[in-house]
């Protein structure tokens, strides 16, 4: 009897076919939906699905089969720890680069309405973490004030619509599919839509974005 | 950026010591004493403004360059200017080689200094 037949059999044997079926339907089927209409919250089903598709297989395992559960739990486990450990040294990374508040920062944060933080660098840096913004100096350096307008805009999209960083990296490692959700050119609609496009686009060029010509593209279609 | 390691004797000038984009932006600060990232950029073309970015960055952590933030009206930037002339940089450099000679091979080190110096009086 090879693997799969092995396989097989424990899951017929356990009476778990029929719901372990229905299960890879609804993941694939999750999938399906997410590569047409590339919604994060498709990604988020199938992944979950797949989860709890793979958790219920191992389970129905016997014999010698049962080691790829405890194979599949030291896989998140230690996954779970990297995550943590990046996430730990990213938040004292930033806490290490903070500098202290300023009246140009004040401004944007009573107009946007979000927490905004200035980051001691000379480095081109934007991004949303934790429920703050981060900017750099050597952004702002660059930039028009209509252009920094709409970095903070595409990064305020990220703060209160994309998808949790900690929590898509668990379920990529919990499904093994490894799919990771990408949401930079709604974030860039939505910049477009409240800042203008002409000012995101100019923002995009000037910080030499990776990719910017595609998503200068994908604003106009 | 000054790492005994990274020392190379062979070379000429200040690129013994720091890199070749560290050393030309020093000796420009050395010159007109305070400048922001783009006036910088705008006497090297060659570099690309991240690329000054990166390297001021590392001057500054390094303490040979020094910069403070001006915030005047709508704009916020940084002006850099250099933490010692070119002699104070020469002894910080010099006072680092030594005591990485000195933890290596001991009193020799110091006797070899003696001796160069009295060669050059």
């Amino acid at each position: 009897m090879n693997t799969i037949q092995c396989y097989l059999s424990c899951l017929v044997e356990s009476g778990l076919i029929y719901p372990f079926v229905g299960l890879l339907g609804v993941t694939i089927t999750c999938l399906f939906v997410f590569l047409i209409n590339r919604k994060y919250g498709s990604l988020l089903g199938s992944q979950t699905f797949m989860t709890i598709t793979i958790t219920l297989s191992l389970f129905s395992m016997q014999c010698d089969m049962f080691q790829w559960l405890w194979i599949y739990l030291g896989i998140i486990f230690i996954g779970t720890l990297i995550i943590s450990i990046v996430k730990h040294y990213i938040t004292l990374q930033i806490s290490y680069d903070i500098c202290k508040p300023s009246p140009f920062i004040s401004k944007l944060k009573r107009q946007f309405k979000v927490p905004i933080y200035l980051l001691d660098t000379q480095k081109i840096k934007a991004f949303a973490y934790q429920k703050k913004i981060y900017l750099s100096i050597g952004l702002l350096e660059r930039l028009n004030n209509n252009e920094i307008k709409a970095v903070v805009a595409h990064e305020k999209y990220h703060l209160y619509h994309s998808p949790n960083k900690i929590l898509s990296s668990f379920l990529a490692l919990t499904s093994l599919t490894f799919l990771r959700y990408g949401d930079e050119y709604n974030a860039d609609r939505y910049a477009a839509k409240t800042t203008g496009i002409h000012n995101l686009i100019n923002a995009l060029k000037k910080l030499e974005i990776r990719d910017y010509n595609k998503r200068i593209r994908k604003l106009y279609y | 950026m000054v790492k005994i390691e990274r020392i190379s004797l062979d070379k000429k000038g200040l690129i013994k010591f720091f890199s070749p984009n560290e050393a030309r932006i020093l000796e420009l600060l050395w010159k007109k004493m305070e400048l922001t990232s783009v006036e910088i950029h705008d006497e090297f073309n060659d570099l690309s403004l991240p690329c000054i970015g990166g390297t001021l960055d590392r001057l500054v952590k390094s303490g040979f360059v020094k910069r403070k933030i001006d915030e005047n009206g709508n704009r916020i930037r940084y002006i850099y200017s250099p933490v010692g002339n070119r002699e104070k940089v020469g002894l910080k450099i010099s006072e680092k080689i030594i005591e990485s000679l000195v933890d290596t091979f001991g009193s020799s080190t110091i006797d070899t200094i003696g001796k160069i110096s009295r060669r050059r009086k």
